[in-house]
């Protein structure tokens, strides 16, 4: 299930996001929501689960 | 995980989730404009604000000065005066609207996304997971 992990760390006002269970570039659509209200970010990283492709199942079919 | 990113800054983005995170500090009475005159203010030093809470609404706190928020291209920003910082509202005045921000910003995306919200306090930090 998707999830936005937010970490606000209240002495210092800092707070971390992570945006976790979407693959690819689908989950820029969230980060740039999370950017108009949260500003520009100090850490923008893409993690492991970002690089994976979403599997593709082709059809391999004759020329009949 | 597909992405990590870090937020620090003191300006806040969003007008209407700053007015929701002041509300949630028990800042209700809040005037909107464009560059208002703040009030308290030394006249040398005369300051304006896009949106300010008058002193006069803060009965706990005694204030020498309006508190503003100023727009800017990064968003807006506190202007409040140095005296109520140090001896009225606390020095971490700021940090305290901006945790109240991050959580209303939780809360504006868990409605966004159709989500549910669940939030946990460990020590001095706030978890919040918003599944969608």
């Amino acid at each position: 299930m998707p999830e936005i992990e937010f970490t606000i760390y209240t002495e210092t006002g800092k707070c971390e996001t992570q945006i976790n269970g979407i693959q690819g570039p689908a989950c820029e659509k969230t980060a740039r929501q999370l950017k108009e209200v949260l500003g520009a970010p100090m850490t923008d990283r893409k993690t492991a689960e970002y690089q994976v492709k979403p599997a593709v199942q082709r059809r391999v079919g004759s020329n009949e | 995980m597909s992405k990590y990113m870090t937020f620090e800054s003191q300006s806040f983005a969003n007008g209407k989730l700053l007015l929701e995170a002041l509300s949630e500090m028990g800042f209700t009475a809040v005037t909107e404009g464009k560059e208002l005159p703040l009030d308290g203010w030394d006249k040398r030093n005369a300051r304006t604000a896009d949106i300010i809470i008058r002193r006069k609404d803060v009965r706990n706190h005694h204030l020498l000065a309006d508190i503003g928020f100023q727009k800017t291209s990064s968003g807006y920003v506190a202007v409040v005066d140095d005296m109520d910082l140090d001896y009225r509202l606390g020095k971490d005045f700021v940090v305290r609207i901006q945790n109240s921000y991050h959580e209303a910003v939780a809360r504006k995306m868990a409605k966004k996304l159709g989500g549910t919200l669940v939030k946990e306090r460990i020590g001095k930090t706030v978890k919040i997971r918003v599944k969608f």
